[in-house]
């Protein structure tokens, strides 16, 4: 039976947290970068997959943090498809806002591994919520 | 040595001739030509008006990827020009968007101050403003006594690196940059008195205007195809061979009503497409590709649907201002209403 | 709940043989302070340094800022359930040092976060170039996991700051300044003509290097609740946020903060200052619609006419934000929003990242994208070598000379959306 719950991500630490995971399966974009995960979400959201975590979580602006993970569902939505649809595509416009013209800034191995502990941290306390254990739990309808 | 500054204008106020050579190619002019002298005299001794480059509404519109930019750029880079000035265009929308267009590739391409000037509902400022400074003008060109001395004043603001101010102050169009100051009281302040006067009903403002996003609710489904009325509306362009109406190829001002009663499809003897913003080729060659008929007529026939109406609505959609469209909407819905009309198919490009 | 607070004024600091207050001047022992610090095992190591206003001094990459706090009478103690027990506070007697702050420096990550200039062009954009700053810089014992560190380095500065705040004992105020709020009938009966007025505080909770405690507890796990607005003053909740420096939201702001100082300015005048909404940030969707509709509720409780709202953070915030706006509007409270501005670096792009249109009444905290250019300084605290990784900064933005041009995002606190500057943008 395929997994209600995905992570959509271009960070290898979620990959490796998750990827025994029961509930949730992971789609790895192994060298994808930010706005490619953007980009696959606004896919699925437009193939019938629904939003559950924010996809402008975090501080760390889409210039600074080469990493994104956003937690979607098959069947279990949050918000409606039209606000599931402006929530993905605000997040891509800000993308460019933040990028466009811009130089991309280099990081050590050090900084990427850190923005990977901080991103993996940040979708933790989305699949960590409350709300989304019962779901798990209970496999919920 | 005074400062040269090149100055941009259309067929009409070059004196050239009306609707009739919006054609006009593009032409460079040594010195003033046309309200190049409210121009000249606005600008005072220091400054002085070299050129006048020319150029045909049409012309431009329908030359905007086939090079009009360039050509124009190499004319007016000639003669060396440290300040340029489009225009004002007031209300003319492919003027508007002809001035904004040169503006912006001077700007960004010659590295020099540009001005324009245009009335608030040409369709140049939304696609110009955030870019170049447009004066805000009255809508006609009685206004120029009093906008080109404003253009001016900005342009040598400008062309002596002085600090360009607010809109208010400067009298151009909010550009909505948004500009970082100091105010004297700390925000938690200001936010604490406005809310009350909020919650009082008293003036208010807001340091930070939300964007205007015009939201138009979908109607809700039809749920009777098979018995539905459908009419076809168009801002693809689509006219009668020859155009009668002479419905423009962009900033249309105009709309129109033309039959369709007996045709099984759009046959391109009897239509033809205006519209400036797309390769025509296509749609040239088979009116079809925009107004559907020959599809809905099949579907008519199957009884998928009702019924395709005689007739369908057309007009020009690049360039026309959002005022304009909204217009032609209130004038040809009571036709759809009067004749009972369902459901309209709208086509655009 | 009512609290006196008393502010003993700081105009100098500097190094001494004892940890005391006289005539205005904080001395600090160093040794001792440091000694205090490093009890935590995980810090390798740690000095201390101070800086002053208008001195020629760059503190980079900077954490957390503090202002050392006393508990003199009542209950408690301040930063409860984190330097103590988790006892309430907000009532009885409080001290504080009035423009002195304890500033934690140091890499917890590879990538760097917060400047503060004593002086220069960027002075201006930043609170604490007019404090006077005891700044604990910090070395992490080799390997340690981020999580980890990250709580040594909260705990660091909050100990400091206790231990300074020690020097206040014994000190007579130089001013006093007596905050009460009712329970709410009580307040609402005591100024029956007045507009009843609440604060929605949302606080960031989006994970490691973005996390709030409010006595102590992670600001995720909470669902929205009514605080006494004096709690604050006694240091109830507690910065652990570390990145975007512009908008984060300081132990010392939190302390301070400035939407509850200035309801209190006009408590009583113009308005019925009622209570605080606590409400928080988490990224998962559901939560952000389940907590804007107890925001709401919890308004609406209350009988408020009006409220003013704050965010941290940009981005995944502003849907809380316009959530809580939309939804405690239409539940009949008028709101003003208090909030900071990225319009991109050419100032054209929209500021926030969502928007409803109840959102129509909002005070600006300025446009963080804006470049400016931070002169050399002669001396650094900490270091300026990864300046360039700095949010804020580029590839290439370091000169030779030692300055740098970066967005003032890179700025501590310099565009904090609740309005404790006088920095605003305005439409051109």
């Amino acid at each position: 039976m395929e997994k209600r719950y995905q992570l959509v991500t271009n960070n290898s630490k979620v990959l490796s947290e998750y990827t025994e995971n029961t509930d949730i399966s992971v789609d790895y974009l192994i060298a994808g970068n930010f706005l490619e995960v953007l980009i696959r979400v606004r896919d699925r959201i437009q193939s019938g997959w629904h939003l559950l975590s924010h996809p402008q979580a975090s501080n760390l602006k889409p210039n600074q943090c080469p990493y994104k993970t956003i937690l979607i569902s098959q069947d279990i939505a949050a918000e409606s498809f039209a606000r599931d649809e402006e929530l993905i595509e605000l997040a891509i416009s800000a993308y460019h806002k933040f990028t466009d013209g811009m130089v991309p800034p280099q990081w050590n191995n050090k900084a990427n591994e850190d923005f990977k502990t901080v991103d993996l941290s940040v979708i933790n306390s989305a699949v960590n919520s409350s709300l989304m254990h019962q779901m798990m739990l209970g496999n919920c309808k | 040595m005074p400062k040269k500054v090149v100055h941009y204008i259309n067929q009409f106020f070059a004196g050239i001739g009306g609707e009739d050579k919006a054609d006009y190619k593009p032409e460079i002019r040594a010195g003033i030509v046309g309200p190049g002298l409210a121009l000249k005299a606005a600008l005072g001794n220091e400054y002085e008006v070299v050129a006048t480059v020319i150029c045909g509404d049409n012309y431009f519109g329908s030359n905007i990827d086939k090079g009009v930019v360039p050509e124009l750029l190499e004319m007016i880079k000639k003669y060396q020009p440290e300040g340029f000035v489009a225009g004002p265009a007031f209300n003319a929308g492919r003027y508007g968007v002809a001035c904004g267009t040169i503006a912006k590739a001077v700007q960004d391409e010659l590295k020099i101050p540009a001005v324009t000037g245009m009335y608030t509902e040409n369709p140049g400022v939304d696609m110009f403003k955030k870019d170049i400074y447009i004066i805000q003008t009255k809508d006609s060109s009685a206004d120029m006594r009093h906008a080109m001395p404003k253009l001016a004043a900005l342009l040598k603001k400008q062309m002596a690196g002085q600090e360009v101010l607010g809109p208010k102050e400067e009298g151009y169009i909010e550009k909505g940059i948004r500009v970082n100051y100091f105010n004297e009281r700390r925000g938690s302040e200001r936010a604490v008195d406005l809310l009350v006067a909020k919650i009082k009903g008293e003036p208010i403002y807001t340091d930070y205007p939300l964007p205007v996003v015009d939201k138009v609710s979908p109607a809700p489904a039809l749920k009777d195809l098979a018995h539905a009325r459908i009419a076809l509306v168009t801002s693809g362009g689509i006219v009668p061979q020859g155009n009668p109406d002479h419905i423009e190829s962009s900033s249309a001002s105009k709309w129109g009503k033309y039959s369709i009663a007996g045709m099984d499809h759009a046959d391109k003897k009897d239509f033809m497409t205006v519209h400036g913003g797309y390769d025509r080729a296509f749609i040239t060659e088979d009116p079809d590709l925009c107004i559907p008929v020959d599809v809905l007529r099949d579907l008519e026939k199957k009884g998928f649907i009702g019924k395709l109406m005689d007739y369908f609505i057309t007009t020009t959609g690049t360039g026309t201002a959002t005022n304009s469209a909204k217009r032609f909407a209130e004038e040809f819905v009571p036709i759809l209403k009067k004749d009972q009309v369902d459901a309209v198919l709208l086509v655009s490009t | 709940m009512k609290l006196e607070l008393g502010k003993i004024h700081i105009h100098d600091v500097q190094f001494g043989e004892k940890t005391k207050i006289e005539n205005g001047v904080l001395y600090v022992n160093a040794k001792e302070l440091e000694a205090e610090v490093l009890k935590d095992d995980r810090l390798a190591g740690c000095h201390i340094e101070v800086a002053r206003p208008g001195e020629s001094v760059r503190i980079t990459p900077v954490k957390d800022v503090i202002e050392p706090r006393l508990k003199v009478e009542g209950p408690g103690c301040v930063f409860p359930g984190i330097m103590g027990k988790v006892t309430e506070v907000g009532k009885g007697v409080t001290y504080c040092m009035d423009g002195a702050c304890v500033v934690t420096v140091g890499k917890i990550v590879g990538f760097q976060e917060g400047v503060i200039d004593m002086s220069g062009v960027a002075a201006d954009y930043c609170p604490f170039s007019k404090t006077q700053n005891v700044c604990v810089v910090m070395e992490p014992k080799e390997g340690l996991e981020t999580h980890v560190y990250e709580a040594a380095g909260r705990m660091a500065g909050l100990t400091a700051a206790t231990y300074l705040a020690k020097a206040l004992k014994g000190m007579t105020p130089d001013e006093t300044i007596t905050y009460e709020t009712k329970p709410l009938l009580e307040q609402v009966a005591q100024y029956p003509d007045l507009p009843r007025v609440g604060y929605i505080h949302m606080l960031q909770s989006q994970g490691l290097l973005h996390d709030t405690y409010y006595y102590g507890v992670d600001a995720k796990q909470i669902v929205p609740t009514i605080m006494y607005p004096t709690e604050i003053f006694d240091g109830a909740i507690v910065s652990g946020n570390c990145v975007a420096p512009c908008d984060k939201v300081t132990t010392y702001h939190h302390e301070h903060n400035p939407v509850i100082e200035d309801l209190f300015k006009k408590h009583g005048k113009t308005l019925n200052f009622v209570g605080v909404v606590l409400t928080n940030e988490n990224v998962f969707l559901m939560d952000k619609e389940r907590h804007s509709d107890m925001v709401a509720k919890l308004c609406e409780y209350m009988g408020l006419e009006g409220a003013l709202l704050t965010e941290e953070g940009y981005g995944n915030p502003d849907t809380d934000l316009m959530m809580n706006c939309r939804k405690v509007t239409q539940h009949g409270t008028k709101v003003v929003i208090i909030t900071d501005e990225f319009p991109g670096r050419d100032g054209k792009s929209y500021s926030l990242a969502d928007l409803t249109p109840e959102a129509d009444t909002m005070i600006s905290c300025g446009n963080g994208n804006i470049v400016l250019h931070f002169p050399a300084m002669d001396k650094i605290i900490g270091t300026q070598e990864a300046i360039e990784m700095q949010i804020g900064g580029w590839v290439g933005c370091k000169h030779e000379d030692g300055s740098f041009d970066a967005e003032i995002q890179i700025i501590i606190a310099s565009t904090i959306a609740n309005g404790f500057n006088h920095l605003c943008a305005r439409q051109y």
